[in-house]
Parts: C-alpha cells; structure tokens; sequence
C-alpha cells in the first residue's frame, strides 16, 4: 500500500515537468522560427535595396557590381553582419541579380545543437527606359507596351477632337478667355496648340539619376519649340492643375536648360513670356536632366508640363525657320510625341533575368 | 474514513505541486512572450521602414529640407507603428538616422522595446532589461537632398501666355491680306489676279510690270490707281506666286502639304523673316522670298516681279 500511495504522490509533478519540457521545445521552435523569418526577410529587404541601387547605376555599367556589393555591405551591417553576397551583371540587357547567403544563429535550438540555418535571398533588377502612357481612349502618342501609366490631367478633354480637317478658330478660345488649349492629335503625338501645354501626372516620380532622366520627342518635319517644366505639389491628395479647381499647389521649374539635342547645334534659346517673364525653351527632340534644372538642382517630379514657346519659329534640320501662318495650321505649336522616363529601375522576377552571354 | 481522507489528500497534493511548478512556468511563459514580442516588433520596425521609403516621395514637398525629409519620414513610421499597435512612446526611443554613401542613402530606424514582464528580470535576469532593434533601408541620396522648387506655382504657368500669336480670335486681319494670282488679261503682259483670305477676287487686276490696277472685261482699262496706294491702308501682307490656283497659294501660305481639307485659320501678329514653303514643296523656285515695304510684307517667290507693286 505505502508504494502504491508513493507513485501516486509524484504523478502531478512528472506530468508538470513532461509538459513543461514540451511546452518549452515547442516554445523554442516558434521563438527561434520567428528569428530566422526575421533574418530572412531582413536579407531579402537588403538584397532587392542593394540590388535596385545597383540598376539605377547602369549610366556608368563598370561601376554597377561595386555598388551592389557596396550597399549590402552597408545595409547588413547592424544584423547580418557574417551574409555574403554574389553579383551577376548584363551589361546589355542593363539586368542584375544579386544572391545573398546569411548563416542564422537560433537562440534556443541552439542547445539542440543546431549551430545555424542558412538562409538565401536573390533580387533581380533591371535599369529601362519607359514611355508615359496617356492612357486616354483614341489617344495613340505612346507605345502599346508601355508599363509607365500617366494621366493627362483633365485639360485633355479637348483632345477627343477628331483628327481630320481644321480646327476652328473657337477652338483656341473658350469664351472670353485666351486659354491655352491642345491643338489635334497627330498619328505621332499631341500638337500642342500655339501656346498651348499639357501636363502630365506621373505614376511614380522621376527622380535625378546619373546622365539623363527624361526624353521628349517632338514629332514633324519642322522641330517647334516648347518649354519643359518638373513640378512637385504640396499636397499629393489636392494639387492645382486646372483653373477653376485650384486645388493645394504645385511648385514648378523649368528644366528646358538641361535638354541635350542631338540634331540641333544650339536648341536652346530664351523667350520673353506674358506671365512669366523671361524663360529657357527648347527646340525639337531632346534629353532632359532634373539635376541641371534653370534655377537649381531638382531631386524629383511627379508633374511634367510642356509649354508651347507661342512662336512660329522651328529648326528643319539645322536651320531654323520662321513660319508665318504656321499657328493657324492644323498642328499648330509643338508636336509632342512620347514623353519617356529614362533609367526607371525595377525589381523583375528571376525567371525575366537574362544571364550574360559568355 | 482514512479512505475519505486519503481520497481528499491527493488532489491537495497535486495542487500543491502544482503550485511549486506554476510559477516557474508563468515565468518562462512570459519569456517566451516577451521574445515573440520583440520579434513582432523587430519586424514591424523592418517592414515599417521599407514601406516608407518606398513611399517617401509621396511626403516629399517642395523646397524641403534634408531635416524636413528625415522628420517626415520619421513620422510616417511613427504612424506605421502606431497603426501596427507598437508603442511610440517617448521612451522607446524611436529615432531615424541616414548615411549617404555615394548614390545611395540608407535609412536607420532605431527603437527601444522595454519588456512588460519584469519578473524574470527581477529574479532570473533571464530577459535584457531593453531590447534594442536597428531597421535599415536604401534610398537613392537625390532623395533626401533638399529640393530647389522656388515659388513658381500653377497660376503663373497658366498665365505665361496671355494669348496665343500668329492666331487672332476674330476675322479682322484676314482683310490684311492679299493673295496675287497669276492671270490672263488682254494687253497686259504680267497681270495677276487679287484675291482677298476668303478667296473672293477683288474689282481690279494688276500689272506687276507696272505696277497699275486695271478694270478687266472684254479688255482692260487703267482704273487710275496703284496698287501699292490703293491698298496701302489694309494690307499688311501679300502673297505673290507665279503659278498654281488661290487654294495652291493659300496652302502654301500656311504650310501645308496639301491643299485637301483646307480651311482658313486665322492670321495675326505674323512675324515674318524668312518664309520657306520648301518645308513641304522642296522646289527652290517656290521657296519663298520675305521683303517688307513701308507696312507691307511680300512673300513671293524669285519667279515673280514685284518691284512695282512695293
């Protein structure tokens, strides 16, 4: 009797224990399982960041790898400091991949021992350059496959005007007031009016990368003048793009200055304005720079607005002309054709990257 | 009554055993806990910190300072945090650092985690007293360079033009213009033809080799004026092209390829210096030539006399 009441004694504690020891393996697992997902999406972070750094120095191909390399090795600094990482360059399709390893230390399992649990990341990037898509029905100034999508802001309600014939003379005016408005679509861009403008909102801002950040291409014959500004607003919710609905506003500057032609010798010139007094434009197709803007270095733009010069000046070739009678035509003022951002960089999927050939 | 008593003193007894082991587990549970806690926390603060410097341009503004976009990003992820029921007290200690390093900025995020289960460090030390986390994320440094927007706001660039040129809203210029046409008139040896913007021919024709308007039926009468008189109050530009129908001439006045579909636009302000209808017809003899004559502007081309119209 006395050994049957001593196993008895003892059996809530040898239950305790054999539970609290599953509770506490358990236990473990999750906390140490909790530190490895840590780590891991740590290192996947660090790797598309570094990666993307390293696509967006593709204007200077030679120093690409070293960036990769250079920003993971800052960013793993704090908590993965022993990960090691792996770059693949191609120069010509401006694609990256970079493979990342880090040896995560568990905390508990530790005392199982488990010394460590490789994990591994890869992020592929890739530097390209993007049209602006106007996305507007009937509206086709921009390639089919652009991936960039923009909204014409709503001055664009003029631009369902049909494309045959003139355009009346009521057209440039609405009422009473001297409004610049868009001119016709052409099968090759948007003809501004005589001085006329668009605006166009980005998706994603552009921002100053090395070398050249946008291109405007300005379609015809006879390369028009225009005035190129970057905007960014003060409140992205409620900007000011349309009189009328003024909204919170947008700050502008002119970036006509930075445009690098490749016809033109000179396509830079300075126009005295009604409104805003003495200003760059540029003539015909051109590269623009947000880091040499008119009046200071810009860092980024949600907004672009191209502002026809209201002359009827252009270059054919490398001489230029004057026009007269050309802002009663029926493309009057300049022709803009797809606006594209340069350089846009993205993380693409693995399986999109294209290994250099050897 | 034994069996009684014995029966009511085993539960008792587990009771008390189960007491000595309870708190060591409460203990431990809380360690565990408060690790998962730290490690939720540790990974709100990573991914807090790639959400808004993924999307910091939204917050940046014009004619911000470097300071401006550290503070407003700092407080995207004060708010991140918040959202995501992690404290932001002043004692966790939130701060946001940035390097650059060439055209890359990385973002620090540091945050404190004080444990609310402060037993096990009263008696076990098993838990730090803080846990110290460290976010990071990369951002181009154009980013957090200061921006130089200036002050020009939408307004000014929609009044930058307060009309447009070389158009004019009513039809008054369009009686500015003449348009000569070659012609034939009997005993004139170079006549041509006038015809206003609307295409209607005007009474007379003139005699470019002496320069005199002729009243034109059967024959041709001298009306007794000039040309260069007659019209001298009205016009302001002249076209003159040596061949080719009025609808030919006016195209090539605007420009155009083709004289199909055309409709007249409206003349104003023309500013002319060189008018090259090249543009679309490259025959140099259709080129035109550009003179002004007191307030008269000819276009015309080198096949064309105008000496005596001036």
């Amino acid at each position: 009797m006395k050994n049957k009441n001593t196993k008895k004694n003892a059996s809530a504690t040898m239950y305790m224990i054999f539970f609290f020891l599953m509770f506490l393996a358990f236990s473990a697992f999750a906390v140490d399982g909790a530190l490895v997902l840590t780590n891991r999406v740590k290192l996947q972070n660090a790797t598309e960041a570094a990666a993307l750094a390293a696509a967006a120095a593709f204007d200077s191909p030679a120093s690409v790898s070293g960036v990769a390399t250079n920003t993971f090795n800052i960013l793993k600094l704090d908590f993965l400091k022993s990960a090691t990482s792996v770059v693949e360059v191609n120069t010509d399709t401006k694609q990256i991949k970079l493979t990342t390893e880090y040896l995560s230390k568990p905390i508990f399992l530790a005392f199982l021992g488990v010394t460590g649990i490789k994990l591994e990341a890869k992020a592929c990037a890739m530097s390209e350059s993007v049209d602006v898509n106007a996305q507007y029905s009937g509206v086709n100034w921009v390639s089919t496959n652009a991936e960039y999508s923009s909204n014409i802001l709503p001055k664009d309600s003029s631009l369902a005007f049909p494309l045959t014939g003139f355009k009346s003379a009521s057209f440039y005016y609405s009422g009473a007031t001297a409004e610049p408005k868009f001119s016709l679509i052409q099968a090759n861009g948007l003809s501004l009016g005589p001085g006329g403008y668009v605006t166009i909102k980005l998706p994603e801002p552009i921002i100053d990368k090395v070398g050249d950040d946008l291109y405007i291409e300005e379609g015809g014959s006879a390369k028009d003048g225009y005035m190129v500004f970057a905007g960014l607003d003060v409140n992205p919710d409620n900007p000011y793009f349309e009189k009328g609905k003024e909204g919170d506003d947008v700050d502008w500057v002119n970036i006509s200055c930075s445009g690098m032609s490749k016809t033109i010798g000179s396509p830079i010139e300075n126009v005295g304005t009604d409104g805003l007094g003495s200003q760059d434009k540029f003539y015909g197709s051109g590269s623009f720079n947000l880091g040499d803007a008119c009046t200071g270095k810009l860092s980024m733009a949600k907004y672009i607005r191209i502002v026809d010069d209201n002359e009827e000046t252009a270059y054919v070739g490398t001489t230029k002309y004057t026009f007269p009678g050309e802002a009663s035509t029926a493309t009057a003022g300049a022709d803009i054709a797809p606006v594209t951002v340069l350089n846009h960089v993205r993380l693409i999927q693995s399986a999109d990257y294209v290994s250099p050939s050897p | 009554m034994k069996k009684i008593i014995g029966l009511k003193s085993r539960p008792a007894q587990q009771l008390v055993e189960f007491l000595l082991v309870a708190p060591f587990m409460i203990i431990i549970l809380g360690i565990v806990m408060e690790y998962a806690y730290a490690l939720n926390i540790n990974m709100t603060l990573t991914q807090g910190l790639k959400e808004v410097t993924s999307n910091m341009y939204y917050s940046v503004k014009p004619n911000m300072t470097t300071s401006d976009i550290v503070a407003a990003v700092q407080t995207n992820l004060e708010n991140y945090l918040d959202d995501n029921n992690v404290a932001t007290e002043t004692a966790n200690g939130l701060s946001l650092s940035y390097a650059p390093v060439g055209n890359t900025s990385v973002l620090i995020a540091s945050y404190k985690y004080i444990p609310a289960f402060t037993l096990p460090q009263l008696y076990f030390r098993f838990l730090p007293s803080e846990f110290n986390f460290v976010a990071a994320s990369a951002v181009p440094t154009v980013f957090m360079n200061a921006n130089n927007y200036g002050s020009t706001k939408t307004a000014a660039l929609d009044s930058i033009w307060s009309a447009p040129k070389g158009v004019k809203s009513t039809g008054a210029a369009h009686g500015e213009m003449l348009f000569l046409i070659p012609t034939l008139a009997p005993g004139l040896t170079n006549p041509y033809e006038i015809k206003d913007w609307n295409g209607t021919s005007q009474p007379y024709v003139v005699n470019a080799n002496d320069g005199k308007l002729y009243s034109c039926t059967v024959t041709c009468s001298d009306s007794g004026n000039m040309f260069k008189t007659y019209y001298a109050a009205s016009t302001n530009i002249i076209f003159v092209h040596e061949s080719g129908a009025w609808s030919d001439l006016l195209k090539e006045s605007l420009g155009l390829a083709s004289s199909a579909g055309l409709t007249r636009g409206n003349y104003d302000n023309i500013n002319v210096s060189l008018y090259n209808a090249g543009i679309v017809d490259t025959d140099p003899t259709e080129q035109y030539i550009i003179t002004t004559s007191g307030s008269k502007t000819f276009a015309y081309t080198s096949a064309d006399s105008i000496s005596n119209l001036q």
